[in-house]
């Protein structure tokens, strides 16, 4: 990790971030979020999967701000330690919590987080259908993709996020993946120039 | 599915780009702050066995729960009470927040009368929540809020309870 982040992500969540009084009131509202989406599209979840990664999108776009303006984090110079920076300082100081960054491919461009706890799922149970269709089709966090590839876009990385595995669906980790397509290039914005 | 992108246009309206505000310049209709309400309406909902359960306040008549609303509900939500509470005994109760959280830093660059047009829709959400919370107390009520000077926020409550 690079050495110019002021803090650690440990120290940050102690001192330097404005928390809710009640870490219920951001799983619950995050709750009825989903639940209604999933009533707004009629159990569709595959269009709920889509909706929440928007919503992540444009969070993680603004989020990015908040995240340099307090690490002072300088440009990462490999991936490996993007992936470091996303765990151990994003998460830490956002979530509280380190997800295991893991399963590097040879090339290294796609790593895997294992998110030993997951503070948006905290009392949630998927409720079982006949057909257990939710349980195959919904990403539940998958709002935490869209938070990723918004922030990520913003530092000029084009990644794909997506869930591979969820402990509400009856896995044994949450595990997300992250695999990078490209670097983008430093561009004027339209009609900046 | 299809992943979003920077220049993906989020709906019909002109330039509705990720990362602007430019879907609160296009009329937001009925349907979209009706489907918001009811977001803040589950979250009271539960919300309030939440917080019930672990304020083990007794609440006995609806002048309880409004103040259970100005003083937990409120502080968990935005870390301050509600400043003001105001009733007629006749079911109508008035909750004046005078530095509203959520839309206390807005400021459009068109000046204010547009500010307080965009704010407005930020004002269903608290709305939802404070019906949800009365309802799972057993209270039925028409919340309406209003604004007239930002950032100060006046609730209006309409229960059918007459005490």
């Amino acid at each position: 990790m690079s050495k110019t982040t002021r803090y650690s992500g440990d120290e940050m969540w102690k001192n330097n971030v404005e928390k809710i009084q009640n870490s219920e009131l951001f799983t619950l509202t995050y709750g009825s979020v989903v639940s209604q989406l999933c009533r707004d599209f009629n159990n569709n979840y595959q269009e709920v999967n889509q909706q929440l990664d928007r919503m992540g999108y444009n969070i993680g776009m603004r989020l990015i701000e908040e995240f340099l303006a307090k690490t002072g984090a300088q440009r990462c110079q490999t991936f490996k330690e993007t992936a470091e920076m996303i765990s151990k300082v994003g998460f830490k100081i956002f979530l509280n919590i380190q997800p295991t960054v893991t399963n590097w491919t040879q090339d290294g461009k796609t790593f895997s987080l294992v998110l030993n706890e997951n503070p948006l799922a905290d009392f949630v149970e998927l409720p079982m259908g006949p057909d257990n269709r939710i349980c195959r089709d919904l990403w539940y966090s998958q709002v935490l993709c869209g938070v990723l590839r918004g922030a990520l876009q913003m530092v000029q990385l084009d990644v794909d996020v997506w869930f591979v595995k969820d402990v509400l669906r009856g896995d044994d980790q949450t595990e997300l993946r992250l695999r990078l397509n490209k670097f983008l290039k430093d561009e004027v914005p339209a009609g900046e120039d | 599915f299809e992943p979003t992108r920077i220049d993906t246009q989020l709906s019909s309206s002109k330039k509705d780009l990720p990362g602007s505000i430019q879907a609160l310049e296009a009329d937001v209709t009925d349907d979209v702050l009706i489907r918001i309400e009811s977001y803040g309406y589950t979250l009271g909902l539960k919300l309030a066995e939440v917080l019930a359960f672990q304020k083990q306040t007794k609440l006995l008549d609806v002048l309880d729960v409004m103040k259970f609303v100005c003083r937990e509900v409120w502080f968990c939500l935005y870390g301050k009470q509600m400043d003001n509470l105001r009733t007629n005994h006749r079911g109508t109760f008035v909750l004046i927040d005078g530095n509203y959280k959520l839309i206390e830093n807005m400021t459009s660059s068109k000046g204010t009368p547009d500010t307080l047009k965009k704010s407005q829709y930020y004002l269903w959400f608290p709305c939802g929540i404070i019906r949800g919370v009365l309802m799972s107390f057993g209270v039925e009520a028409l919340v309406h809020a209003e604004l007239s000077q930002l950032p100060s926020v006046t609730f209006n409550i309409q229960t059918t309870i007459n005490n």
